[in-house]
């Protein structure tokens, strides 16, 4: 159970509208409780319905509304309750997300942008080194079989 | 208008005291896991001491207007009667018309929602207050109506 970064955020920005939304896990997925204007609020109801026994897991997701670009960016700021395995699996896989992220280059996010970037993973590599071999030697044969077509072309037409 | 302390009941020590977190944790109980409680579930004398702060909109002829059929002291004060009104005809500088100004996206999102801010009342005082807008059926899944909460301090001029 933690509660991240508790200082609180301005609440009254004209630029910027918060809320901030409990959620709890049921059968595989989240669903909202309910929703609060206040961070402070909202922390310490879903503190208080993750140390009862009604769910399993709860969360607080923050909201941000950014009005001039018209961004609305998301954040889990709490986490609290017993872990199921499935939620398990779920953390893990944004993990690896965000491990991915750090270490993605910006050659790869430019590629990625352009849709032209294909995620592999290291178990893949061998496989793709033999393919590109093949690939390789098929060009080289293909050539040399063009230049004797010529050739024999030339010598046909002579 | 009525404060918290006014009311005589007792609660057990460890309960929480606010308002908004003892009515959402009530109406959590009654809904169990169907959804939305009715109002049928509704016993104003086992929340005596959150009763006199409640008001009721019903929703299910005007969900844009809803109109008030209960009203408590502690929410309508002194604004006269306000039964069988519609919530766009509530004086607006009164804790039942702020309180009431978001039940379209209690509607839209059928959730409960918990909104605070501030105002300035007819006399000049300075209001603080704290709302929250409860969503209920009668059928478990058809909103009909919403059950709401909201008490308010007033600031003194320093």
């Amino acid at each position: 159970m933690s509660a991240a970064s508790p200082a609180p955020l301005p609440q009254r920005n004209s630029k910027v509208a918060r809320t901030y939304e409990i959620q709890f896990f049921r059968d595989g997925r989240w669903l909202i409780d309910s929703m609060f204007d206040e961070r402070s609020l909202a922390l310490f109801e879903a503190q208080r319905m993750a140390e009862g026994t009604r769910y399993t897991c709860v969360r607080v997701v923050e909201e941000v509304f950014y009005e001039a670009s018209g961004r609305l960016v998301n954040t889990t700021i709490f986490r609290g309750g017993k872990h199921p395995e499935e939620i398990q699996k779920e953390l893990r896989g944004a993990a690896e997300v965000r491990r991915q992220v750090i270490r993605e280059t910006p050659k790869k996010q430019n590629l990625r942008k352009r849709g032209k970037y294909e995620e592999t993973s290291a178990a893949d590599e061998p496989l793709i080194n033999i393919w590109t071999m093949l690939k390789a030697g098929a060009a080289v044969v293909i050539g040399i079989a063009f230049l004797y077509g010529l050739n024999y072309l030339q010598e046909i037409t002579r | 208008m009525l404060d918290a302390s006014q009311t005589t009941t007792e609660r057990p020590a460890g309960l929480e005291r606010r308002l908004v977190f003892r009515l959402l944790s009530h109406w959590r109980d009654l809904a169990g896991d169907s959804g939305f409680p009715s109002f049928a579930d509704v016993d104003p004398f086992a929340i005596p001491d959150i009763w006199p702060f409640c008001f009721v909109l019903d929703t299910t002829e005007f969900p844009d207007d809803p109109i008030v059929r209960v009203a408590q002291p502690g929410v309508c004060g002194d604004g006269g009667n306000i039964i069988n009104r519609h919530i766009s005809a509530l004086a607006p500088a009164t804790l039942i018309n702020h309180a009431c100004s978001y039940v379209d996206e209690v509607l839209r999102k059928s959730v409960p929602i918990s909104r605070g801010g501030d105002f300035i009342r007819g006399d000049g005082v300075r209001i603080l207050y704290r709302s929250i807008l409860l969503p209920m059926s009668d059928d478990g899944t058809t909103i009909c109506g919403i059950w709401g909460g909201a008490n308010c301090r007033e600031v003194k001029a320093v």
